[in-house]
């Protein structure tokens, strides 16, 4: 009975691990996700800025809000567009720092499900190896 | 980019089945270092044990997937530099005239005729929300660079795929193989003169004072063991002074070697019936080589006792031994650089030293590969791991 009980424990204990690891794996792929996204608007803002900086002084730049149009100095809209580059890149930096901690976490939570699942295994082989009167749980 | 999203593959996969995977991988691994401790001079492994062939094909069937979503990505860039292109053209075109007729678009599904004016005014969107007024000449301008940076996104998605191809095909004849029953034979490829650094750096390790090892390091001479040699000599020399010290200790330890080690006398003398033309050549070259080595053998290997009582013949006899407690660095050094010239990486990886001194104590005289052993290491480790430690605590008691 015992045996049993420390089965179940054993059980629970590695499903509760295996969500938390599934957790973070979800985690990772939200991460890369925005990751990807914060990429490509920052190549695109890289290209616009590149644009920008072949256009002449006087040259009509217009910045799309919401519906319209709203014309912007040139210089403005550069330092806009530098400003954005500027956040995105910061953005990226912090979700790296993220992923690399939610990629430790995983791999220690991946150990431990190995090692959880590798007890669970032998514990019900000592269980189910044992005579036929001990079963019931 | 484009790595960005490999990246997310190569983590994700497989999310749920990598325990059973991995514990695979170490079966896998254990079944190829048991193959590698029964082979005398290399491993017999069949493909499939490494690269079952499902797993090889399931890894190809990821790669080819792989270069499947490449692919895609490359024609959707291609519909942009042709839809790029078309819109070159019409902007050069425009200005031609005044003005167009067109049928303007309204709504869905809905057109009315119109007329497009201005047609040298362009409103270029730039990306993230800004738009800039251009002509055509300059839209044109900015277009083309649009091109280029497409064309070099082509260039790089190309060069992905070539490479998962390639990556792909490797993966494909492994599972072929795999699957047709091959067998990998792996031979430990031992260059002539890294086997003779080993052969140098069997001697300096406890290690086997086997006869065709000693022979064959005589009857092999080379520039590099030659230097080894003169460098051992001239060591020889500057440690005469510390002769008498010495002397004492290894009495003490030959005193040692005939109790625990009497077992292997019988070796020895073997050894010795079996050179005595090593024990007095007329080379002096070659003497001291025989010497050296002999009294170094006899020095770390304690079992060696009848070398001592000939070796007393010889004044270098017992300088060597004490030239010895100094060789290690020496012959560290010219060690490694011979490997690093001459071995595959594979060995260098491996704890090289150790794999001929543990062959001496399996005991087999006779079965003495001097050098390809490399794999054998685990069958003695333990026993070897008790023995290489004497001579480190030797050397610190002589050093006192």
């Amino acid at each position: 009975m015992g045996s049993a009980s420390a089965l179940k424990e054993l059980q629970r204990d590695l499903e509760t691990k295996a969500n938390d690891l599934s957790k973070i794996q979800k985690d990772i792929a939200k991460n890369h996700q925005v990751r990807k996204k914060y990429t490509i608007q920052l190549g695109e803002n890289e290209l616009v800025l590149k644009e920008l900086d072949l256009l002449q002084e006087d040259a009509n730049v217009y910045k799309l809000i919401g519906p319209v149009l709203v014309k912007q100095d040139l210089a403005e809209a550069n330092a806009n567009v530098r400003k954005r580059i500027e956040y995105i890149s910061a953005e990226l930096k912090r979700l790296d720092a993220t992923l690399q901690d939610l990629e430790e976490k995983q791999s220690s939570k991946k150990e431990t499900v190995c090692i959880l699942s590798l007890f669970l295994y032998i514990y019900i082989y000592i269980y189910l190896s044992q005579p036929r009167s001990d079963y019931g749980i | 980019m484009e790595g960005y999203k490999c990246n997310c593959t190569k983590l994700y996969w497989p999310p749920k089945k990598l325990p059973p995977s991995l514990s695979l991988a170490v079966k896998q691994e254990r079944k190829g270092e048991a193959k590698m401790e029964k082979g005398i001079k290399g491993t017999v492994t069949s493909v499939s044990s490494m690269y079952p062939a499902e797993e090889a094909q399931k890894a190809a069937k990821r790669v080819q997937d792989a270069i499947a979503e490449k692919q895609e990505e490359l024609e959707r860039l291609r519909d942009f530099i042709s839809d790029n292109t078309n819109l070159v053209t019409l902007v050069q075109r425009l200005p031609d005239q005044l003005q167009h007729d067109i049928m303007v678009p309204f709504g869905k599904a809905a057109f009315f005729p119109g007329r497009l004016k201005h047609t040298n005014e362009f409103l270029v969107l730039l990306g993230d929300g800004y738009y800039a007024e251009r002509t055509s000449i300059q839209t044109m301008e900015i277009l083309k660079r649009r091109g280029k940076t497409l064309q070099s996104q082509v260039d790089s998605l190309n060069a992905m795929v070539e490479d998962l191809k390639a990556e792909a095909s490797f993966f494909d004849a492994t599972a072929a193989e795999a699957a047709e029953g091959f067998l990998e034979i792996r031979e430990d490829y031992v260059d002539e003169s890294s086997a003779r650094e080993s052969e140098s750096d069997l001697l300096k390790q406890i290690s086997s004072s086997s006869p065709e090892a000693d022979n064959k390091t005589n009857a092999l001479e080379d520039e590099e063991f030659a230097r080894i040699m003169s460098r051992m000599d001239e060591l020889e020399k500057e440690e005469l002074a510390a002769e008498s010290y010495n002397e004492t200790g290894e009495h003490e330890e030959t005193d040692v070697s005939l109790d625990s080690f009497s077992d292997q006398i019988s070796l020895h003398q073997v050894k010795n019936s079996e050179e005595p033309e090593f024990r007095k050549p007329p080379d002096q070259a070659k003497y001291k080589n025989t010497m050296s080595e002999e009294v170094k053998s006899r020095h770390h290997h304690h079992q060696d006792f009848t070398n001592r009582s000939q070796g007393n013949i010889f004044p270098g006899n017992v300088s060597t031994s004490s030239q010895k407690t100094l060789m290690p660095p020496e012959m560290d050094k010219v060690q490694a650089a011979a490997s690093s010239r001459h071995e595959p990486p594979l060995q260098t990886s491996t704890s090289k030293p150790e794999f001929d001194s543990q062959k001496a104590f399996t005991g087999s005289i006779v079965e003495h590969p001097y050098n390809l052993e490399r794999n054998s290491s685990e069958q003695t480790v333990s026993k070897s791991g008790s023995q290489r430690s004497k001579p480190v605590s030797r050397f610190k008691m002589q050093r006192k």
